[in-house]
Formats: C-alpha cells, structure tokens, sequence
C-alpha cells in the first residue's frame, strides 16, 4: 500500500473511515515511520488549533426565557379610515380659509381728502369746545322721576 | 420534540457558536433569535427535522453570511468584544483573553469564509456528514478542506502569534 495522504490521515483522526478501510490505514500507520509522524503531526496541529479556538468558549448564561403567544395580551389599536382622514383633513383647509376671508381686512389707503382733515385738526383750536358748552340739569324725586330739567346753553 | 426542550438544550452551544462568527455577544443573540424564531415557525408548520442541531448550525451560519455580505465594508476589528463576560475573572486576565481572541479572530480572517466555518464547526465536533450538509459540500472533500485548513490557521498562529501560545 502507498503511503497515506493527509486527509485519509484526518478522516482516520476522526474516526470518519469504514470498518474495511479503517484496519488498512491503522496498519499501515503502525508499520509505516512516514506515516506515523505524519499522523503525530496532524494530531499536534488538531490540539493546537483547538486550543486556539477554545479562546472564544465565554461561560454559559442564563438561558433568556420566552414568552408564549398566548401569554401576550391583544391590544385592539383603533386606527380612523381613510375617508375620514380625508375628510377632516379638508374640513381643517376649509374653515381655515373661510376664516381667513371673514376677518381679512384690506390695508387703509390714505386718500387726500383725510390728509386735508388732518391738517385742519391741526390747525384748530384745542379748546374750541369750550367755548359752546351745555349743560343740563335736572330734578328727580325720591322714585326717580324726573320733575324737572334745565337746559343751560353757555353759547353767545 | 418541543421546541422549548431544543431551546434550552442547544441555546448554550448555538450562542457559543455565533459568538465565534461575530465575536460579539448582541450580535451572537441577534442572530440567535433569529435562528430559534425560524425553528419555531418551521415546528409550527409541522416539519419534522431530522437532525436539529445542524439545522441550527446551518440557519445561523447561513444568517451571519448573508449579514456579513451586506456589512462587508465594515472592518472587522470594528467588533465589539467582550461585552458582559463574568465577573469573578480579574481584569488582567480578562485583558489577556480579550487580546487572544481578537489574534485569533484576525487569523481566522485571513482564511476564506469556508475553510474558517469548517474549522469552527470542527471544533464544536460536529460529524463530516454534518458538516457536508451545512456547507453544502461533498462529504468525501471535507476531510481534504479541513485537514488544509487546520494546516493554514496553525501557519497563520504560529507564525505571527507564536508567544501567546507557548
């Protein structure tokens, strides 16, 4: 028999060989030097491996625990239709906009003739008032009715 | 079988398993909720799984690549590492094993996805038959692909890391 190869070698480490093959290859590792070290080597190199590997073991955890479908409440989430979505939605432009048109105010226009009337206002006495004041008295009883009334008129 | 009884017998070596892929803990318990919510949908409907360890193995190694795929432009050393680990370790020592997974994380980089999922589900002794179904490959080239593999990842170590494990 020839010498072995690696992966015949492998699957002999791993035990992965039939019963037919199996007794041929131990055979021939027993009485072949090649082979036997080749075989001491690949077992060192498994070892190696596995032991760098074995940095990634982290300790075991609490298992996190699961929750039953049936376990969860139902929770009915109330959603509007469409068309009233809509809706509102056009009822909130409408009123808006008709809002809008009854209080809008167009901007005042100074014309001439209020510029005239102010320069008059200037112009005129502040006290002119005074000057044709009125007065009116009057006389009421004890239940209110007016007896009698006077009209003082202080004009010339 | 329950899925409950899978759930508490393989979440210990699943979440062992994924932490190796992605050598962060939330990242490991993402894709093991993942994996289990597919266990549960796929015994919901009724099918029976013949071996569902390696089921497992499968969806979790399948989940990772296609989200590695997808964050591949992330640099690996951007991972987390060592969120949650036990308390009774003394800081040093914790630093220290921090440090050597991070060497043999960036070693096992430096091989291709297969050879490096072929070594991790070696050393979680799983059988070549397993292994072919899980990677979808012959089972009669596994024992070539892991006894290659073993002998690149022991060059990488030994060459760049020899001190850290001597």
């Amino acid at each position: 028999m020839n010498c072995l190869s690696n992966n015949k070698i492998q699957e002999y480490i791993d035990n992965e060989l039939d019963a037919s093959e199996l007794s041929l290859v131990s055979n021939h590792i027993n009485s072949c030097e090649e082979c036997k070290k080749l075989h001491f080597e690949l077992l060192a190199d498994i070892s190696f491996v596995n032991d760098a590997l074995s940095v990634f073991k982290t300790e075991p955890k609490n298992i996190p625990s699961i929750e039953k479908y049936s376990d969860i409440k139902k929770v009915s989430v109330f959603r509007m239709p469409i068309f009233l979505k809509v809706s509102a939605a056009v009822l909130f432009i409408a009123i808006s906009i008709s809002i809008i048109l009854a209080y809008y105010q167009k901007p005042e226009i100074i014309n001439e003739n209020e510029m005239m009337y102010y320069s008059l206002m200037n112009d005129s006495d502040p006290n002119e008032q005074w000057h044709d004041n009125q007065m009116l008295i009057t006389i009421s009883n004890k239940k209110n009715e007016i007896v009698f009334s006077f009209l003082m008129d202080n004009n010339d | 079988m329950s899925f409950e009884h899978l759930y508490n017998k393989f979440y210990h070596e699943i979440f062992q398993f994924a932490f190796q892929l992605s050598l962060s803990q939330t990242e490991s318990k993402d894709l093991l909720q993942d994996a289990f919510m597919k266990l549960f949908t796929e015994l919901e409907k009724g099918v029976e799984l013949e071996n569902p360890r390696a089921w497992l193995y499968k969806v979790v190694l399948n989940l990772w690549r296609n989200k590695y795929n997808r964050t591949k432009n992330q640099k690996l050393n951007n991972v987390q590492l060592n969120l949650g680990e036990s308390i009774s370790q003394t800081p040093e020592n914790n630093f220290i094993k921090e440090e050597k997974r991070k060497l043999v994380f960036d070693c096992m980089a430096k091989l291709s996805t297969n050879d490096r999922d072929i070594l991790l589900l070696y050393h979680d002794g799983l059988s070549y038959a397993e292994m072919a179904e899980i990677l979808d490959m012959k089972s009669t080239s596994i024992g070539t692909t892991l006894s290659r593999s073993i002998k690149k990842l022991r060059l990488e170590l030994k060459t760049k890391y020899h001190e850290l494990f001597e």
